[in-house]
């Protein structure tokens, strides 16, 4: 036995050394001595030049992708090439970000290419169904459907062949006198003033001269039904110190907002921010360096919110899934960077005011304002920037139908811009062709509505009506298509590992698929179509409902998907000669129908938990508790509470004073309930605790630690990576985390330790009293010790619940056993009885009332009555202070 | 393996140091112009070849046009004919008047004949009607010059004894017309006779014989139509036994090929050439190509060929051909010829002679009237040339009538398409059922069948010899049925030879119209003499009593617009004799304008016999409306006729034209009756063997040699069994075939002679591909037939793309870089 575990640990160890080697040659070679020789190779080569060869040389391999073996040669073509590419993210995965894996990234492209080309001869050629009209009408539309994603496939390994990572440029060597002036623009319509209240106040703590910084807050709520918010705001803005500009028409929406208030200021850059987007500290310093390049007319940051998305809450993701958005900004938005081609987002981003005067303000033509002026910009020849920092926490839609409404917007504005500006063919816009390419991509991203429901709808059609949309669908199919599919997710996963997670891309386009669908054709037929709608932000859900509105379609296509499931037995059964057909068609729908009933979930309105949403941030918390102070770390935070690691357990009373110190310096002082604490694995104590009654300041203080003062969002970095079956398993069990009953969080009371006696009086025992240790005191409830109480009683005080007095003595006892002199009367208070636990029997050792009854000796949990709170309350706290 | 880039690279890296940019730009700027045009050019080029005429075709009509009015001759050896086209009013020449009457072949005695049914393939040794009620039907042509005076059909017959003979009955009908019927009451293995008289006007051209069986074995019901014990069995020995009177034959060029060839004939059509006095090219070019259209006439009908030295050898009715100038064949001295003849010339009708390059076509007799005569001749060999030309070319041949015709000019006839073989499937990869030819070279109309046992619509679907189907072909069938079918066991399929490619049910009682269905075609089933046979399988819904079917209501068309989609790519390997059985590559194109015959310098009879005999094969495999093939002496062949076209090479061992066949690897016979084979060398004693073998022309990797060949004359003999006797023929495969006969007697060939000769085959020269297609193409069929290196060439591909695409990408930034 010894002798196998010594071998079976060496042997690992051989191979394991040999795999390593062999990954670094293999790597070496990929990376470094197979570039290095094309470059020697071809130097002589232009750009053009290269280019050129590089569609010979495509030209030249396509016998390769014209040929058809037979099924098991195809099969073992696709798996050596499934191994390929594993072996590639293997020996990306070792690889530390950047040039390696870039290169690993451009070569499994270039294979997944190969194969998608393969796939899509294949298709073209052999499995169209021309047999009848039907067929003809379905088998073109899937073709298309998959002619659209292999575009935007390629689109997108367009937009993440190079990823460029910006660093800040620091303004310290330049003369503060000759800083640019920055105004900053908080256009608002209809939120609520205390959100805005919060950006107002993030928007004031930013870091930077005061002279050179102003802040405007754009109201556009004209209409007669916001007044009363429109003076709340005024008052608000003249509290805060900063200037409220409003106009007398609502045209074009946000542009005309912002456009109408670029004529009445006149800082050199304005610093766009939605009105619940609240920037952190540092968002002008690390931004305006890049103003100092004269071209530069936009640095555009990302988009964060702090709050869980749709998809987010109703699913259950907890934040272990990237949201909607992370793919864009940190991905996306990188790459289209490389290219000089970076859109503007509509918020959190600079931009300078003459080039925007230049292009004659935001463009207002679209409902995608953002992307449209960006694009005028590059047509001018300008440049953006994008700095992938996060610098705003923003809030996301919380109901799915908001969501929902903020990207049919999106949809519509992009597909406006597709149809009047035509980004990849319009001669008139002086363009590269890389920049055509990038917005072509995401003008054309929000067309996947019809597509994405082709897919759905394909197998259900075949499992239903025998409608074939691919002829001679079996293995061979799946030979050609699987390579086709698995190496674009493998290609995928090295840029997306810590973005977008393998089929929730999926997920979030069978959501939206019906609304983008017809708003994206609608705004092709007619691009004047529709209106700019000001997305819902810090709604509360409260009970659990399934948004049927805006899902109709979705459910009933789900609908059809599971029908077509009971079928497959009837074809098994009834036409053996299709089962591969029938087989993979099922397989298809199941799939399907998990990512639609999926899908159909983001609608389901899962109740919010807390009152607030919390931050997971570390920040430095000090706990005043009477004299003494304990320093301990939030584990995560709220506006309503926070979580705080304390490395020992402490004694204190349920309600303290704690401190939060932010990660520049900022400060804020709450009173706050400890609800419960936690002992965690390595013996530390997590508490936590409630804001109690903040007051004003004492709120706008917090707002500024937690939203402010921040150096890095803990969403910048992401730990988690992509593991495809996880990812699908993950998935699956979504519908049984959502109908999972939300239980409350347990954990045990904190009250202070304390060691004294009192009495304890009941009208049922006249004058008779008992004598109890109390053991710990809380501002609400305590628990007492006593012994001796016949069993026949405990029954009757456990079952009625009864108010008892307590007179507490004015001696208490100290640690080591002395009775020491309490140095006021005694002090007497009504408590109810809660609980009574059964310590032990203690009959034989001390018999009081009655010799014969047995007694117990009990502890009991009482609680002081809220309705005497108003006059306890003072004596209750007098006597805690006087206990510690 | 160097690095192709490598040496490019090598080259132009000192340079890149010396010169700096402006050459290197230009040449990378040429040699990316160069690999992008080369690429798209590969591209277009294959989508334009494969529309027209692979390379080979376009080798062969620079000829034409360096010789453009020399549509018969090419050869430059030949004397030139004219080349100016004359005036045609001005070419008529005055013949002599009044024109001797037409000769005519005397007419011989009154004959018997007697056509025994084993003649027919259809019975072979017995001829068995089954079931309820059956018929057989058998066919037979009556000869030209035949006048029936008395026909009897005598019939043997056996039948079951189990037959009821009130309710059965044998019914013997000739061209529908029933001559009579007999009882089926035999006793129990008794033959019973039956001779019925025949009218003689029944007899027409074309006859069909029918014989049809009612057989029951119960006075009131027949249960089973399956019984076995219904039958009857026709012996091969009944027969037809025509008294004839033969009609004498006028001989007139209206008629042609009649008398020299008569299709009807029911004996074997026998030809005799006259040995000019030198064989020399004019000659073995006309002769060759005349005996190739006597080749396309046959077709499959039996032809024997003899060559005559002597004008006095020919046997009576046995036509004779004589080809040549008076100078060279003097025998035409001793014949009555329409037009005179003075020292060794040919005189019109003022006594002129004939300009040299005037062909002359006469038709006499010989033999004391008792044999017909073709004589095409001329005063140089120009004219004796056209005269050939004039009969091989059939738009031309069509126009000849009388007995004289004067060929003053024959217009050229281009070369078909190489791929377009008439008869096969057309060169389009796209087509309908209309665009194939019935056996008659009819375009199909729409077909409908009648019945429930309607025979399949058997349609030629031959591929071309180099056809390489790849997956992806299919057909869309139309058709149409009637009511009243049984749905439940109707049904249309198609089969190719006999092997089912699909079928569909025809599910409607009430009949349906044009209907589709579509078939995948595997590729492999396509040979290039398959055969696709539709077949309506109709039941009636109902039966009579008694089971009796009732079927005549029950049709089903096929539509002539059933259309065909076949993927193809063009590669043979070679050599492979299997495809000459095709006559491939030699007919490509079908006028053999590639093929030329080589004899020895001095051919032998043997020699200038089997070039007849392949003449003849390559003829009946082939169909066009001109012949262009050309036969030459071995040293009058030129290098350039050496390369360009396929040869076929004639002559013993020792006088073989091509002593580069025997250098080849494998088998190869040696001087002094030694063989070799690989690297054994024996002597055998006596060698009589023939050999056919064919190898890659060492003069061009494209082109084929056919070596047809023995150690003795004996061999060549055999040879020529093998070329002429279809069932040897058809066995033909691998690349050398001996050949010997097992009877010493050779000169009498049984009927059955894959039993009388002894044939090996050897495979042992590599097989080459040549394909007729682009090289885009050939890459891709190297890779199909190499799947393996699709995985690595994809990797590879992927490498390279990879490679270049990160130069484009450092380039790019870089240039960003300079811009920023």
């Amino acid at each position: 036995m010894a002798s196998s575990s010594t071998t079976s640990r060496a042997r690992p160890r051989m191979p394991r050394s040999f795999k390593q080697r062999f990954s670094d040659v293999l790597t070496r070679l990929l990376v470094d001595r197979l570039p290095h020789a094309f470059d020697q190779m071809l130097k002589w080569l232009s750009k053009g030049q290269v280019a050129v060869l590089l569609i010979s040389l495509i030209l030249f391999f396509l016998p390769l992708v014209t040929l058809r073996p037979n099924i098991w040669q195809q099969g073992i073509v696709a798996a050596i090439v499934i191994l390929l590419g594993r072996l590639f993210l293997h020996l990306e995965e070792r690889q530390p970000e950047g040039r390696g894996s870039e290169l690993l990234h451009l070569l499994l492209m270039a294979l997944s290419i190969m194969m998608t080309l393969r796939y899509l001869f294949y298709r073209a050629s052999y499995t169209l169904n021309f047999d009848e009209w039907i067929d003809t009408v379905f088998s073109m539309l899937l073709f298309m459907a998959e002619m659209y994603g292999v575009m935007t496939l390629i689109l997108a390994y367009f937009q993440t062949l190079k990823m460029r990572n910006r660093k800040s440029i620091t303004l310290e060597e330049i003369p503060v006198a000759q800083w640019s002036t920055v105004d900053i623009y908080i256009p608002t319509y209809n939120e609520e003033v205390e959100i805005v209240r919060k950006t107002l106040l993030g928007a004031l703590a930013i870091d930077y001269p005061e002279d050179k910084k102003q802040i405007y807050v754009l109201d556009d709520g004209r209409a007669e039904k916001y007044r009363d918010r429109r003076i709340q705001l005024e008052q608000m803005c003249e509290e805060l110190g900063c200037t409220m500009l409003t106009r007398d028409n609502n045209d074009h929406a946000k542009a005309g907002n912002i456009n109408t208030a670029l004529q009445k200021t006149n800082g050199d850059l304005v610093l766009i921010l939605d009105c619940d987007h609240i920037p952190v500290r540092g968002f002008l310093k690390e931004t305006v360096g890049f103003f100092l390049k004269d071209k530069v007319s936009l640095v555009q940051t990302p988009h964060w919110f702090y709050n869980p998305d749709p998809f987010e809450r109703n699913l259950f993701t907890q934040g272990r899934v990237p949201v909607g958005n992370e793919l864009f900004y940190k991905v996306l938005q990188r790459g289209n960077d490389a290219w000089n081609s970076a859109f503007f987002c509509g918020s959190a981003a600079v931009v300078r005011r003459s080039h925007l005067i230049a292009i004659g303000g935001i463009a207002t033509e679209t409902v995608t304002e953002d992307c449209h002026t960006s694009l005028k910009l590059h047509s001018k020849g300008y440049e953006t920037v994008y700095y992938d920092k996060i610098m705003v926490a923003g809030l996301a839609p919380e109901k799915f139908s908001s969501y929902v409404g903020q990207q049919v917007r999106w949809a519509r504005g992009m597909a406006q811009i597709l149809r009047l500006e035509n980004p990849l063919f319009n001669l008139k816009l002086k363009l590269r062709l890389s920049q055509r390419v990038c917005y072509f991509s995401a003008t054309s991203h929000f067309f996947f509505g019809f597509p994405r429901l082709m897919y759905a709808i394909a197998p259900a059609m075949f499992l239903l009506f025998g409608i074939n949309p691919v002829k001679g669908l079996g293995l061979e199919t799946l030979a050609y298509a699987l390579p086709h599919i698995i190496l674009s997710m493998q290609t995928n996963h090295i840029p997306y590992k810590r973005v977008r997670f393998s089929f929730w891309n999926e997920i979030y386009e069978f959501a939206m698929s019906f609304q983008a669908g017809i708003v994206t054709v609608l705004a092709l037929l007619n691009p004047k179509l529709g209106t700019f709608n000001v997305t819902d932000k810090g709604l509360v859900v409260t009970e659990r409902s399934f948004d049927l509105e805006s899902m109709r379609y979705l459910v009933l296509v789900g609908a059809i998907t599971g029908a077509s499931l009971i079928a497959v037995p009837f074809w098994l059964i009834i036409s053996p000669l299709e089962t591969q057909a029938v087989l993979i068609n099922a397989l298809w729908c199941l799939f399907n129908l998990l990512l639609v009933s999926a899908a159909c979930l983001a609608a389901f309105e899962q109740p919010q938990l807390r009152r607030a949403h919390r931050l997971p941030r570390h920040l430095k918390a000090i706990i005043h508790s009477d004299d003494s102070q304990l320093i301990g770390e939030t584990i995560d935070i709220s506006e309503s509470g926070a979580q705080i690691l304390l490395d020992d357990w402490p004694n204190i009373p349920d309600e303290v004073r704690v401190e939060l110190v932010g990660d520049f310096g900022a400060r804020a002082l709450l009173d706050a309930r400890v609800v419960r604490a936690n002992a965690t694995d390595k013996l530390q104590v997590v508490l936590a605790i409630d804001f109690l009654n903040p007051s004003r300041t004492q709120l706008d203080d917090l707002t500024v630690v937690l939203f402010s003062d921040v150096r890095e969002w803990y969403a910048q970095h992401r730990t988690e990576t992509d593991k495809p079956f996880q990812s699908l398993r993950f998935i699956a069990t979504s519908l049984r985390r959502a109908f999972r009953d939300l239980k409350p969080a347990d954990g045990m009371k904190v009250r202070k330790q304390v060691r004294t006696t009192a009495k304890l009086f009941w009208e049922e025992w006249g004058e008779e009293s008992y004598t109890v240790k109390v053991i710990e005191w809380g501002m609400h409830d305590l628990r007492v010790e006593l012994s001796g109480i016949p069993a026949l009683q405990l029954d009757e005080l456990q079952y009625s619940k009864p108010i008892l007095a307590l007179l507490i003595d004015p001696v208490i006892e100290s640690r080591s056993g002395d009775v020491l002199p309490y140095s006021s009367d005694p002090q007497s208070l009504l408590v109810r009885v809660e609980s009574i636990d059964v310590l032990g029997s203690s009959s034989t050792q001390q018999p009081q009332i009655n010799e014969i009854e047995d007694t117990l000796r009990v502890s009991v949990e009482l609680s002081f009555p809220s309705s005497f709170d108003r006059q306890q309350r003072n004596k209750i706290k007098e006597i805690l202070r006087s206990l510690s | 393996m160097k690095n192709p880039f490598h040496s490019l690279f090598q080259s132009a890296s000192p340079k890149v140091k010396s010169k700096r940019t402006y050459s290197n730009k230009w040449r990378s700027f040429l040699f990316l112009i160069f690999l992008s045009c080369s690429i798209s050019l590969g591209g277009v080029m294959s989508v334009v070849r494969a529309q027209t005429d692979p390379p080979a075709a376009i080798e062969t009509f620079p000829k034409n046009s360096v010789e453009p009015s020399s549509p018969n001759l090419s050869s430059p050896n030949l004397p030139s004919p004219n080349l100016s086209r004359p005036n045609l009013s001005n070419s008529s020449f005055a013949l002599p008047s009044p024109l001797p009457a037409t000769p005519t072949v005397a007419v011989p005695a009154n004959g018997k004949y007697v056509l025994e049914l084993n003649r027919s393939p259809l019975v072979g040794n017995r001829l068995r009607l089954e079931s309820i009620y059956d018929e057989a039907r058998l066919r037979f042509t009556r000869p030209r010059n035949w006048k029936p005076q008395t026909v009897k059909m005598s019939l043997r017959y056996r039948h079951s004894p189990a037959l009821y003979a009130s309710r059965s009955n044998l019914t013997v009908l000739i061209n529908g017309t029933s001559i009579g019927s007999v009882p089926l009451n035999q006793p129990e293995t008794k033959i019973g006779t039956a001779v019925f008289d025949v009218s003689p006007d029944l007899i027409q051209d074309y006859n069909e014989i029918t014989i049809a069986a009612l057989q029951n074995n119960s006075p009131t019901c027949t249960q089973d139509p399956y019984d076995p014990s219904l039958w009857t069995e026709v012996l091969p020995d009944s027969k037809l036994v025509f008294d004839f009177q033969p009609q004498p034959i006028a001989m007139d060029f209206s008629r042609y090929p009649y008398p020299i060839f008569d299709t009807l004939s029911l004996e074997a059509n026998q030809v005799d050439y006259l040995q000019p006095q030198t064989i020399d090219e004019t000659w073995l070019t006309t002769a060759s190509r005349f005996q190739a259209a006597l080749g396309r006439v046959a077709v499959y009908r039996d032809m024997e060929t003899r060559l005559i030295s002597d004008i006095d050898q020919v046997k009576p009715s046995q036509p004779l051909i004589i080809i040549g100038t008076p100078e060279s064949q003097p025998a035409l001295k001793s014949l009555k010829l329409p037009l005179s003849l003075k020292d060794k010339q040919i005189l019109d009708g003022k006594q002129q002679p004939f300009p040299k390059n005037v062909g002359l076509l006469m038709l006499t007799t010989a033999d004391e009237n008792r044999t017909p005569v073709l004589v095409a001749t001329g005063n140089g060999a120009d004219g004796v040339a056209k005269a050939v030309q004039f009969l091989v070319q059939t738009p031309d041949r069509q126009i000849g009538t009388g007995n004289v015709i004067v060929v003053s000019e024959v217009a050229p006839v281009p070369s078909p398409p190489l791929r377009q073989w008439s008869g096969y499937l057309p060169v389009e990869n796209r087509f309908q059922l209309r665009d194939l030819q019935t056996y008659d070279r009819q375009p199909y109309k729409d077909v409908s069948v009648r019945g429930s046992h309607a025979p399949a619509l058997e349609v030629d679907f031959r591929a071309l010899p180099d056809d390489l189907f790849v997956p992806g072909s299919s057909m869309t069938l139309n058709y149409s049925y009637g009511a009243q079918v049984n749905p439940l066991t109707s049904l249309v399929e198609v089969q190719i030879d006999g092997v089912p490619l699909a079928g569909s049910r025809l599910s409607s009682a009430d009949g349906a119209m044009r209907q589709s269905m579509k078939i995948e075609i595997t590729p492999d089933r396509i040979k290039p003499n398959s055969k696709m046979q539709i077949n309506f399988r109709l039941d009636p819904r109902e039966r009579r009593s008694c089971s009796r079917v009732t079927d005549q209501q029950l049709w089903g068309t096929i539509h002539a617009d059933t259309s065909f989609d076949l993927k193809r790519e063009h590669l043979s390997r070679m050599p492979d004799l299997k495809l000459m059985q095709s006559a491939f590559p030699f007919a490509a194109p079908q006028d053999l304008s590639s093929t030329a015959i080589v004899l020895p310098q001095k051919p032998s009879p043997q020699d200038v016999a089997l070039m007849l005999e392949v003449s003849a094969r390559l003829g009946r495999l082939s169909r066009s409306d001109a012949l262009q093939l050309e036969a030459f002496r071995a040293d009058k062949l030129t290098p350039e006729k050496r390369k360009t076209s396929h040869l076929i090479g004639i002559g013993t061992q020792a006088e073989f034209p091509f002593p580069e066949a025997f250098e080849a690897d494998g088998f190869a016979l040696k001087n002094l009756l030694s063989r070799q084979r690989g690297q054994s060398a024996v002597q055998t004693l006596p060698d009589r063997e023939g050999v056919l073998k064919e190898i890659v022309s060492p003069w061009n990797s494209d082109r084929v040699l056919l070596a047809l060949t023995g150690q003795t004359d004996t061999g060549l003999d055999q040879v020529s069994h093998l070329i002429s006797q279809d069932p040897l023929f058809y066995q033909l495969e691998g690349d050398t075939v001996l050949i010997s006969a097992n009877q010493p007697n050779l000169s009498e060939p049984s009927p059955d002679a894959k039993q009388d000769f002894n044939l090996e085959f050897l495979h042992q020269s590599p097989r080459r591909e040549v394909s007729t297609t682009s090289q885009f193409e050939r890459l891709l069929i190297m890779l199909r037939n190499n799947w393996f290196v699709l995985a690595p060439g994809l990797i590879a591909a992927a490498l390279m793309l990879y490679g270049v695409a990160q130069l484009y990408l450092k380039k790019f930034t870089g240039q960003e870089q300079k811009d920023g």
